[in-house]
């Protein structure tokens, strides 16, 4: 046994030589397209590991590791909605090694200021979900979304949502000034079952919620949808009118994406962006679109979806000020 | 009967079975490990889920959900070390148990318990689905405070150190729970310009330094202490007395559990808690609480696995998933094409059937793994603690780093675990700080929501009956040991209602 140990450790400087030959011509290795990927690629998440960002990257990035030959490692860097994730991002070399979410909260992140990044620092490659928010109400609460909006602007409207600040806040408050709410008070909950669950035994009044969020409620009778916030209605819920129709001319929906550092080279750009696609072609994706009753229309390359990010960041300026005074 | 057909069906098809013994294999193994949980084996699962059979798939996802469940009770007895937050309170009396050279005993109790309470919990949530997932309803914030502060209110005598110093130490876990954004004003509090504090502090990371790191930095003033722990006395089971002592405490804390599991905000780690709190104020063995009773071992692992069973009522029957593991058993029912909704029983029994008989195979599989192994597993405390604690170091130290990779939490887990050491030096429990930090955070967050709620007038909280319920049950809790000793003794007292109450 130790002379077996002995004549182990004999043999360590003999194996350990060729690797370290390994480690220094791979550190040499100049970046370019040619070698990418080169080695696992990283997938940043902004939130916590098994939330819906999280499953988002996971099944997005699935199929993807096969057509580049190369597996995706998922880390979660919380903190300060995006700060920590967009810190690690902007350490990392832009060579398409390193991939993170794009999502509001991504934007949200720039808008304060608390990263170095800015919005021109980073190119969003794809979208993966555009899930559009319904107006939801208690059943039975408001006769119509007219007498809701009456409602709305003579007396006060509790909203729930979750963390002050956040996304849902946003999309909150561009409700209150859509709707011109005279009062609106922003109830926040930690998850989001827990909006549902108070929104139906009456202890708030309204909700924005995405169609999986609210259907099996919709489905008992026990809340009703007043209207979608996109530009058409879903095909998933066909007799539910839109804002523009009731006259709450906003839309907002959860979008999640995928993107690089700018000044990756432009091949590997060009790869990463058709991987990702082609990966969210397939039909367990598709799949998982369906199961919140989306489209193949929420996937989107990199021209579309950068143009919404750009969108999405003026949207944010409007209520910037309600949002950055709170801190 | 129909449905007992189709579990037969499920459980006939060797493929499931494999599925079964594999899942809880590997589940146990991830529930151990520090640091991993069900929440991120399942997430890593997912991308296979979503292309098995649907039956099969989520079948896979429930047998985790059980086996991570029961794992995370196999380090805290063993080595102090929480392997899930829902296994935190099975460290107040697990590890003792195991220091006295009784792990064997402690890891029996603690599978006995798991799988019985485990499998209680699955059989209500098959039957009792659809009628008690309308109690999910019934709690908002109002509810959840007051619940909240009934756990609270067992914290001065949770743990046999002296009142004030569980005050302390509650009052530490309190004020741990407020750091980070503040859920209701957006406010960062005590989070020194540090973005890694931003969500608060890490939960599972402090644990793990406080009960992991604190026994590493004892253990290592203790090397000169000759141990005398019999190596047969380790591995033996617990004993036929033992079983029909606990018998009324896994039955207590199934409820309980299964109960909490349901309200969709709340788990098993709050679970656990309320459970060891409330054994500890009934159970007859209540002195010896903290120093290593088995009652104090039962109680959360038959709370904690009653309340997967729990979990998934909401999510089957409302599509509100209960936390964090059933927020993605969830997803991936949707991506099977799976709505879900009372019709789910009627439209879908096989599916109901696959599940309930793959957690049930689940539960069995641990119980006779667990009692198997904890024979070999209990001798791991044989190893001598000069060899033992620095792997157990690594091991909290790595467990803490692989959450999110961030060396950030790393240096949580050692700054709490010098604060564990010298706070247990200086006779302050570990319970009292866990518990203040858990049920802490949930009162705030209750508290401000219901503020919102009701415009501002707090008394609103004493009008919903459910929240007058536990508050006034909170009260008794409080004053009656007060009121009894005024009255000269606490047991007197009990005796003598008794009599009287035999007179009437």
């Amino acid at each position: 046994m130790l002379r077996d140990f002995k004549s182990l450790t004999a043999l360590l400087p003999a194996a350990l030589l060729p690797a370290a030959l390994l480690a220094v011509a791979v550190a040499h290795a100049p970046a370019g397209a040619q070698d990418f990927p080169n080695g696992p690629i990283e997938v940043i998440n902004n939130s916590k590991p098994g939330g819906g960002s999280d499953i988002f990257l996971r099944l997005a990035t699935d199929a993807a590791a096969e057509t580049l030959g190369t597996e995706f490692v998922h880390l979660s860097k919380t903190g300060g909605v995006a700060t920590t994730a967009l810190k690690h991002v902007a350490a990392q070399p832009a060579d398409g090694q390193t991939l993170f979410i794009v999502n509001a909260g991504t934007a949200l992140t720039i808008l304060r200021g608390t990263t170095d990044l800015t919005a021109d620092d980073i190119v969003p490659l794809v979208r993966g979900t555009e899930d559009p928010e319904f107006i939801v109400v208690k059943a039975g609460k408001y006769a119509d979304a007219a007498a809701f909006i009456e409602a709305a602007k003579t007396g006060a409207i509790k909203q729930a949502g979750t963390n002050v600040g956040g996304y849902p806040h946003v999309s909150a408050l561009l409700m209150r000034d859509a709707v011109g709410m005279a009062h609106q008070v922003y109830v926040p909950f930690e998850k989001n079952g827990e909006i549902i669950v108070n929104l139906v035994n009456g202890n708030i009044d309204v909700a924005l919620l995405n169609q999986a969020e609210y259907e099996s409620q919709a489905a008992a009778g026990e809340v009703v949808p007043l209207a979608i916030l996109a530009p058409e209605r879903s095909a998933a819920a066909p007799d539910v009118p839109t804002g523009h129709e009731i006259g709450i001319p906003l839309d907002i929906s959860v979008v999640r994406g995928i993107g690089v550092l700018k000044g990756t080279p432009e091949p590997v750009i060009e790869a990463l962006e058709a991987a990702l696609l082609k990966s969210m072609n397939s039909q367990a994706y598709l799949d998982y679109l369906a199961g919140s009753g989306q489209t193949a229309a929420s996937i989107a390359g990199r021209e579309a979806f950068g143009k919404q990010f750009t969108a999405m960041n003026s949207d944010f300026q409007s209520v910037a000020r309600d949002l950055l005074g709170q801190q | 009967m129909d449905t007992l057909i189709l579990v037969l069906g499920f459980l006939s098809d060797p493929y499931h079975l494999a599925l079964i013994v594999g899942g809880t294999f590997v589940g146990v193994l991830v529930g151990a490990l520090p640091g991993l949980g069900p929440v991120i084996m399942i997430a890593l699962m997912l991308p296979f889920v979503v292309r098995m059979d649907p039956v099969a798939g989520i079948a896979l996802c429930g047998i985790v959900y059980c086996a991570t469940t029961y794992g995370g009770s196999i380090t805290a007895i063993l080595i102090n070390t929480p392997g899930t937050a829902a296994a935190a309170a099975t460290t107040f009396d697990g590890y003792p148990l195991a220091e006295r050279g009784e792990a064997g005993r402690a890891l029996g109790v603690a599978t006995f318990s798991s799988a019985i309470a485990g499998i209680i919990g699955i059989i209500v949530m098959i039957i009792a689905t659809p009628l008690l997932a309308r109690l999910a309803y019934q709690f908002g914030p109002a509810e959840y405070f007051a619940l909240a502060v009934f756990g609270l209110s067992m914290l001065a005598s949770i743990s046999g150190q002296s009142m004030i110093k569980n005050f302390i130490g509650g009052a530490f876990g309190v004020l741990l729970a407020t750091m980070g954004t503040d859920l209701t004003t957006g406010v960062e509090r005590f989070t020194f310009d540090q973005a890694h504090l931003s969500e608060g502090i890490a939960v599972v990371q402090m644990m793990i330094g406080i009960f992991a790191g604190g026994e590493l930095l004892r253990q290592a003033t203790l090397t000169h202490v000759k141990r005398n722990i019999v190596a047969e006395a380790v591995a033996r089971l617990p004993s036929r007395e033992d079983f029909r002592r606990i018998w009324r405490t896994v039955l207590r804390a199934t409820g309980i559990g299964t109960f909490i599991g349901i309200l969709p905000a709340e788990g098993g780690t709050v679970a656990a808690m309320i459970a060891y709190n409330e054994e500890r104020r009934w159970s007859p063995n209540r002195d010896q609480f903290g120093k290593g009773a088995i009652e104090g071992v039962a109680a959360p692992e038959a709370a904690n696995n009653a309340a997967t069973g729990g979990t998934m009522v909401p999510t089957l029957a409302l599509g509100i998933p209960g936390g964090g593991s059933t927020a993605i058993i969830l997803t991936a029912m949707l991506i099977l094409g799976l709505r879900p909704g009372p019709q789910l029983f009627t439209e879908q029994p096989d599916l109901l059937a696959g599940l309930f008989g793959a957690m049930l195979g689940a539960n069995i599989c641990f119980l006779a793994l667990g009692m198997i192994g904890a024979r070999y597993f209990s001798r791991i405390t044989l190893i001598p603690t000069t060899i033992l604690w620095p792997a157990v170091f690594c091991l909290a130290a790595l467990g803490s780093y692989s959450l999110q990779q961030s060396l950030f939490d790393v240096g949580i887990m050692l700054g709490f675990a010098f604060l564990g050491y010298f706070m247990r030096r200086h006779g302050y429990a570990p319970a009292p700080i866990v518990m203040g930090l858990i049920l802490g955070e949930l009162i705030e967050s209750s508290l401000k929501q219901s503020y919102l709620i009701y415009d501002g007038n707090l008394f609103a909280i004493l009008q919903q009956p459910i929240a007058l319920t536990f508050l006034l049950l909170s009260l008794a809790g409080i004053c009656g040991p007060f009121i009894a000793r005024a009255a000269g003794g606490w047991r007197e007292k009990q005796a003598a209602e008794m009599l009287r109450g035999d007179d009437d």
